[in-house]
């Protein structure tokens, strides 16, 4: 078992290598270059200039020397340096990165709780009120555009009902008081986690509705009740325990996504995470933000495959796929 | 004499009066600075402090940290900053600069003729239009601190003015600037020390800025207020939102809104519109690629001029918020000649130059066909792809199709424009305050590089080459006048591009702020609420 945990590790090891390559080559094929970027935003510039930042950011070398020289740097941990915010990269994803953690995990926990007893309730009875809901709030918030959804809840909720901010992760000047620094925090970040935990939601709650019908009808759950189980047991401690593996699988797919962020939500709220700071690089071809960015995209998927396959493992002992 | 004191007193009385009317009517119009206050302006990120960073927003803030060494008044004249005083002498080849004793940097140390002549060399190396603003410089004199002798390798016309905002020339400390090996990746950047009005108080990367008074700067009473808070917000919607519910007190209206959402902000009760009634300026042009066919036919680029009703852009698709160009100088440039009036609509003129030209309309009413490169939505719209579907459009009349080509960002656009690979492209070339910085580099033959911003439409023409050299070096400012009047005559009649609308800066303030919205507006040190804030 260790021994495959181990080989599963290198494996990702590797596969991260292959994905930073191959994002390198991907963004070779982008036209124009930070130093393009730059100097079009500043209303033109002197070309020795830009000669001088192209050799400054080593830009003029050829790609397959730069390719050399980036994988060097990540091998001993440097992701090297922002052009556009004159920061090591690093430090720039490690400022964004809890914002977007907060945001995303917190939307996630909710969506997967919320989703899972949605779901759940609806099985209990598929025809009745409650499911339908169920089934018709799930197509809402998976059809409905994530940016569309934002905006009107800032407009219900931060111009017709003022209740929360409409931009930002804190006040300015912030609270003295740390627990009311905190509450200042989690209230700038209702809006935001509401709406992406409808978006997270839908999926949640339509697959667990789904997996726990199936489960409903098999011959251990008549079992159970003729047991003389209470429904709530049975429900609960039987039937949820099998129907919550693709519930897991889910999840396990959109851990791997928390890192990258939800960049359209925090585009509109205006939150200082990764997924603007990501977008922003891409509009700059700041190169550097966006490889670092993917290199820890790349990393949180293969440690969340590795982590969800462990974890089902624990929940059902006949799936082999580690050892 | 006599009179003129009466007036100035008369003027006094109506102010208190109408002070004392706004006591009841709560709207102050005319008030007196009062000091103290937040302002708090509606930013975009603000990704560095270095303040010769090429976003516009990071200019803001290093703006206030730093000074320059002359400025612009509000009557867009060359004021004293940091130079007291100063002398042009031998032939305008030398310049002495006289700099104000009390001055001193943040953290204490004072200004002197050593850190001038330091961040002259820096700009000159490291800013974009380093070389334009200060490429003569040749060497220094230091006769004592406070006195710097700047000696020139030929005069240099645009120096004063290039040295009039700290977005060109900021002063900054030799000590502190002068230790790193590459000046662009220096921890001074991140906790920037300037001689300025303002001293930075607190940041959070992509989050805000915060800055507050200096209290020991070198203009005594200044700045009027406390502290200016830079918000960032990227969402147009939260942007909105904050402008209305008074979370912002000063915004430029392009980062909100288009065009056509103005006139229903301007109803706002708190909200004034001010335009920016400075100096540095611009304007959209439709740059034609002069080498290629039929483009390079003179007959053909003035035809398109005449095709091309850019009141109708302006008046009707620009709500009236964009002025016509008149001129390749935008009109609020110095050099600017008010005679022009540009090129009228006329489709007839038009059809009729280009039957002239050798290109008839064809069985399809189309006589040939011109590709048009523009950076592509979401990216102001309003100066990119609203022109650009209006003149497709409008050259359709007289039967050129236009093939529409909307690029990603300014990269996209960029590196199309510097290839040379385009007939016609959307550009949007400042003027930098001066002509011989931010206009000539787009029509003198030297300047046909591979680069955008340069010379990309390939126009070459000896004469103006000549005009723009003379006028560059030349001191006084009615000789260079004349010769800038001459050489928009030329490049008139020539059409090397199409100059379609000037671009004023417009902005969002509180009724009740004084925006100073001349110079390079950016002097907020004289920014103040006409009502005591708390």
């Amino acid at each position: 078992m260790i021994q495959a945990i181990i080989q599963r590790i290198l494996l990702g090891i590797l596969l991260i290598f292959g994905v930073i390559v191959l994002n390198f080559f991907l963004l070779q094929a982008a036209p124009g270059d930070v130093v393009d970027a730059m100097l079009a935003e500043a209303g033109g510039g002197d070309p020795e200039l830009a000669a001088r930042l192209r050799q400054s950011y080593g830009l003029d070398q050829p790609v397959y020397i730069q390719l050399i020289k980036y994988l060097g740097q990540v091998c001993i941990g440097d992701l090297g340096y922002s052009f556009y915010y004159e920061e090591p990269v690093a430090k720039l994803i490690l400022s964004h990165l809890p914002t977007t953690l907060m945001l995303t995990l917190s939307a996630l926990v909710l969506a997967v709780i919320l989703g899972t007893l949605f779901g759940v309730y609806a099985a209990i009875k598929p025809k009745g009120f409650f499911s339908n809901f169920v089934t018709v709030f799930s197509l809402f918030g998976y059809a409905t555009p994530v940016f569309w959804l934002g905006m009107i809840v800032l407009l219900v909720f931060a111009l017709y009902l003022p209740w929360f901010p409409a931009f930002g992760i804190r006040s300015i000047p912030e609270p003295e008081d740390p627990l009311e620094r905190i509450l200042d925090i989690i209230h700038h970040l209702v809006l935001p986690t509401f709406t992406l935990a409808v978006l997270y939601l839908a999926n949640y709650s339509r697959i667990s509705r789904a997996s726990m019908l199936d489960v409903m009808g098999a011959d251990y759950i008549r079992t159970a009740r003729t047991k003389g189980l209470s429904e709530r047991k049975v429900i609960f401690k039987h039937a949820l325990k099998n129907a919550s593996l693709p519930v897991v699988t889910l999840a396990g797919l959109q851990l791997a996504q928390v890192f990258s962020g939800a960049v359209l939500v925090e585009t509109v709220f205006s939150l200082p995470g990764v997924g603007p700071l990501l977008y922003e690089s891409i509009m700059r071809r700041d190169f550097p933000v966006i490889l670092g960015v993917l290199f820890g995209a790349a990393t949180t998927t293969i440690v969340a495959n590795i982590i969800t396959d462990l974890i089902y493992k624990w929940m059902d002992p006949r799936i082999q796929s580690i050892t | 004499m006599m009179f003129k004191k009466l007036n100035i007193k008369m003027a006094m009385a109506l102010v208190c009066g109408l002070v004392s009317l706004n006591l009841y009517t709560s709207n102050a119009n005319a008030g007196e600075p009062t000091q103290g206050g937040t302002v708090v302006y509606l930013s975009s990120k603000i990704p560095s402090l270095n303040p010769l960073h090429s976003a516009y927003e990071v200019g803001l803030v290093t703006s206030q940290i730093f000074a320059s060494l002359v400025r612009m008044d509000e009557n867009n004249e060359i004021a004293p900053y940091l130079a007291e005083s100063w002398e042009v002498s031998n032939a305008g080849k030398t310049y002495t600069f006289n700099l104000a004793k009390n001055a001193k940097f943040h953290d204490g140390q004072p200004v002197t003729s050593e850190d001038l002549a330091f961040s002259f060399d820096i700009v000159k190396k490291h800013h974009r239009f380093g070389k334009q603003m200060f490429g003569p410089i040749d060497s220094y004199e230091f006769p004592d601190p406070n006195t710097l002798v700047v000696h020139l390798s030929k005069p240099h016309g645009p120096l004063l003015l290039a040295a009039t905002t700290p977005r060109q020339l900021p002063v900054m400390p030799k000590h502190v600037y002068g230790s790193a090996d590459d000046f662009m990746k220096q921890d001074a950047h991140k906790n920037p020390v300037g001689s300025g009005p303002f001293v930075i108080s607190d940041r959070k990367t992509d989050e805000y800025v915060s800055i507050a008074r200096n209290e020991s700067h070198f203009v005594s009473g200044l700045p009027y207020l406390d502290k200016i808070i830079y918000q960032n917000v990227q969402d147009k919607t939260a942007k909105r939102i904050g402008l209305r519910k008074n979370q912002f007190h000063l915004a430029r209206t392009d980062s909100v809104m288009r065009f056509s959402d103005i006139k229903e902000f301007s109803k706002v009760d708190h909200l004034e519109l001010t335009p920016y009634k400075g100096i540095a300026g611009g304007a959209i042009v439709l740059e034609f690629n002069n080498r290629r066919e039929p483009l390079n036919s003179k007959a053909v680029r003035q035809a398109i001029a005449y095709a091309v009703n850019r009141p109708q852009i302006s008046n009707v698709l620009h709500g009236g918020y964009t002025v016509p160009s008149r001129s390749p100088l935008p009109a609020t440039n110095v050099f600017f000649n008010p005679k022009l009036q540009g090129y009228e609509f006329d489709l007839d003129k038009a059809n009729a130059l280009l039957d002239e030209a050798g290109y008839p309309k064809k069985s399809d009413g189309m006589r040939f066909e011109l590709n048009l490169i523009y950076i592509a939505q979401p990216f102001m719209p309003d100066f990119n792809t609203l022109p650009a579907e209006f003149l497709a459009a409008s050259l359709k009349k007289v039967g050129i199709k236009v093939k529409l080509e909307p690029l990603q960002g300014f990269a996209g656009w960029a590196e199309r424009s510097a290839a040379w690979d385009f007939d016609m492209s959307i550009n949007w070339p400042g003027d930098k305050t001066d002509p011989a910085i931010g206009v000539s580099r787009l029509y003198v033959c030297d300047n046909i590089k591979n680069q955008a911003y340069t010379n990309t439409s390939g126009y070459c023409d000896e004469e103006v080459d000549k005009i723009f050299e003379m006028a560059a070096v030349e001191p006084d400012i009615e000789k260079r006048r004349e010769l800038y009047f001459k050489v928009q005559d030329i490049l008139l009649e020539e059409m090397p591009m199409l100059w379609l609308f000037d671009t004023p800066s417009l902005f969002f303030n509180h009724k009740e702020l004084f925006f100073p919205a001349y110079g390079t507006a950016e002097a907020w040190d004289v920014m103040y609420w006409k009502t005591k804030q708390n």
